[in-house]
């Protein structure tokens, strides 16, 4: 069993030639060879160079044998599947289905001043149910949805958040990767009998942290899939190029990859890079350029095209815009759609506002409706005798032929249109009859009866036994005076 | 052209080899090191004045900065060779904090307080506390500037002003902060003197800081 997500039925996007795609995967091969990455951990450094690559431990450098590069990547599932708490929700990622998931911001939005402040534990809690019962939304990633919290010690901002999405999130979610934090995450996940998959996000260019590979290796031994991620800026820590973005969004996420191979061959990877353009006034990300957007397309097509990997996106999830209103909309959605059309597999994307800094329930009760118009949109148009209607429409005859009251329409309607949940679509007089309530009103309904609604999909006994890891966690870092 | 209308130059060009080389001209044929000085702030002010109208863009600043700074490097050798007092606002040891790759915002800082007439020791990311305070101690600092972007490394700016409390060296030097992840409550908290959410504003700050 696993969950619908949105299967692709229109040919993919693409916006490259193969002689396109081919040079940009020999640029990033030529990257890993001559440069190479810096790799931080020496523990992670040593499993490179048992694999075959030329490692300077003094330089922390790690260069690549191009035939190794292939080689790992040749090993990665095509698909994998993944196991949630609520066995619906399992995940079969990989070929034409797309899933959509959360995306974290630092802190809470208030949406009468639209400032930022931190959340209470209790509102990450909250945030956590209220997408538990968005149906188009599947998984999400770690530090989500905030990341912040309320006298909850920096040690412990990752941990808390795992164990808050484990206990009010019943889809999969992604472990962390701060000051090991991860040890304890995929604890409470194996505790749980359900899959995680693991971040390894790079500090871009061409560079891993040793939190980075901690986290791949652990869950490679675990045999949890793993998602090289890496995210610099254009013009900053990447090329201000497309292409050259992608050349080295490539290399570094290769890199990720070969470790991962070298850990664990045949381990699942889902590959993930979006760099914003940097703003070139502020010196901050520019999110929501359009840019991401076609670095993502191009990205997805060369993963699908050359490697057969599944793919993650990220670059729709952060808009710039402060509040819920037309910019975050067409930003969010059009790179949302984007992503869908070009073969993404998975779409961090629900929730994220004003660029990564905040998070609200009731924008991703309102993204959750655009992803339910993407996913009918590649749905596609279904062509057979029934849904042609040829016959229908030649007993039918002009007017004062109608199609309202056919069987028909009776039997195709609910399958061929989509109708959103939230989105306004009353009449004006029934706008005005209700309170003229804007979409974002109506979506704050929607977050407080999905609230209201929620049900723990976890025994007692698990409850009690993930409760106690964040309590050994806890233990851990005060004995490492992190806390 | 003399050595120093060449360093200009070069500035403004963004050549970080021609400004170090006319500046290794410069002082090899005897000019006073603080007229480089000079030459260094007036272009980079020029420069900062054009970025702050939005004339020019953030990679117009860097790109001078990186200049000025190859060409700092051999003045300031010559003034400390010679015992020049040089007439800048005060020297910033800047950095981003332990655990912290992020380098953007931080750059950005130290372009814009070299532009501002700042003398600026920028170490880099990842900066630990021990190297904040030898660099401030080596520089003399008046004050030192920390980044930080992630919620999570953000407490090592605290573990920075614990060690220069340590150190007896708070009382002479100013701490600011700035980064992503930080809030003035924040700031307050963890005993740091000021910290503003903008680059520009970081530069009133530390004018502020050192009194001008």
């Amino acid at each position: 069993m696993a969950a619908e997500g949105i299967v692709r039925n229109l040919k993919p996007l693409e916006i490259l030639t193969e002689e396109q795609v081919e040079r940009i995967h020999r640029g990033a091969l030529d990257v890993l060879e001559v440069t190479g990455v810096k790799v931080e951990s020496e523990k992670a450094r040593k499993i490179y160079e048992k694999g075959g690559c030329i490692v300077d431990h003094d330089d922390e450098r790690v260069r690549f044998p191009p035939g190794l590069v292939e080689q790992s990547i040749r090993q990665c599932p095509t698909s994998f599947h993944m196991k949630a708490l609520d066995r619906k929700n399992d995940l079969i990622l990989g070929g034409t289905t797309t899933y959509f998931a959360l995306f974290p911001g630092l802190r809470i939005a208030d949406l009468d001043t639209w400032e930022v402040r931190q959340p209470t534990v209790q509102e990450n809690h909250d945030a956590n149910k209220i997408a538990d019962g968005l149906e188009n939304i599947l998984a999400s990633p770690s530090y989500t949805p905030y990341t912040d919290m309320v006298d909850v010690p920096p040690a412990m901002l990752l941990p808390v958040s795992t164990w808050s999405r484990l206990k009010y999130f019943s889809k999969i979610s992604r472990v962390g990767t701060t000051m090991s934090s991860h040890i304890f995450e995929i604890q409470m996940a194996q505790a749980l009998g359900v899959d995680i998959y693991g971040a390894m996000e790079a500090p871009p260019p061409l560079s891993w942290n040793e939190d980075a590979t901690d986290c791949a290796i652990a869950c490679a031994e675990a045999g949890f899939p793993v998602e090289p991620g890496t995210g610099g800026s254009m013009g900053a820590t990447h090329p201000a190029t497309l292409a050259g973005a992608l050349v080295i969004g490539m290399a570094e996420v290769m890199s990720g990859v070969v470790l991962v191979q070298l850990v664990n061959p045949g381990n699942p990877v889902i590959v993930n890079c979006f760099p914003p353009p940097i703003n070139m006034r502020s010196g901050h990300p520019a999110f929501g350029s359009i840019s991401i957007s076609l670095f993502q397309v191009a990205w997805n097509q060369i993963w699908r095209t050359r490697y057969g990997i599944p793919i993650m996106n990220g670059g729709s999830g952060p808009s710039s815009a402060k509040k819920i209103d037309f910019q975050v909309g067409y930003e969010k959605s059009v790179g949302a759609m984007l992503s869908a059309m070009s073969g993404a597999n998975m779409i961090n994307h629900c929730g994220g506002l004003m660029g990564e800094l905040s998070y609200h329930p009731a924008l991703s009760v309102l993204d959750n409706d655009a992803v339910g118009n993407i996913k009918r949109f590649l749905e596609g148009v279904k062509v057979n005798e029934d849904t042609l209607a040829i016959d229908l429409i030649n007993d039918t005859g002009p007017i004062p032929g109608f199609f309202l009251n056919k069987q028909h329409t009776r039997d195709w309607w609910q399958q061929e249109q989509f109708t959103p949940l939230v989105s306004d679509q009353s009449t004006y007089p029934e706008w005005l009859e209700k309170g003229k309530k804007s979409s974002l009103d109506l979506a704050r309904e929607r977050a407080d009866a999905l609230l209201e609604s929620w049900e723990s999909k976890l025994s007692p006994g698990q409850e009690v036994e993930i409760d106690k890891i964040l309590d050994d966690c806890r233990a851990w870092y005060k004995k490492k005076d992190l806390i | 052209m003399n050595h120093l209308e060449e360093l200009g130059k070069a500035i403004r060009a963004y050549d970080t080899e021609g400004a170090g080389s006319s500046a290794q001209a410069a002082m090899e044929d005897g000019v006073d090191p603080l007229e480089g000085l000079d030459v260094v702030a007036g272009v980079m002010k020029e420069i900062g004045d054009g970025f702050e109208s939005k004339e020019l863009w953030l990679f117009d600043l860097i790109g001078a900065a990186d200049a000025a700074k190859a060409a700092l490097l051999v003045i300031e050798a010559k003034v400390l060779e010679t015992g020049s007092q040089p007439d800048h606002l005060g020297t910033v040891v800047l950095g981003t904090v332990f655990g912290d790759m992020h380098n953007i915002g931080k750059t950005m800082v130290g372009a814009l307080l070299t532009a501002s007439g700042f003398r600026v020791v920028d170490l880099g990311t990842n900066v630990t506390s021990a190297e904040f305070i030898q660099a401030a101690k080596d520089n003399n600092a008046d004050i030192v500037a920390l980044s930080a972007l992630l919620t999570t490394t953000a407490v090592a700016q605290a573990k920075v002003i614990e060690t220069l409390e340590e150190e007896g060296m708070r009382d002479h030097v100013k701490v600011m902060v700035g980064g992503g992840a930080i809030t003035a409550e924040f700031a307050e908290m963890i005993g740091a003197d000021g910290y503003r959410a903008t680059a520009f504003e970081a530069v009133g700050l530390a004018s502020e800081l050192v009194g001008e």
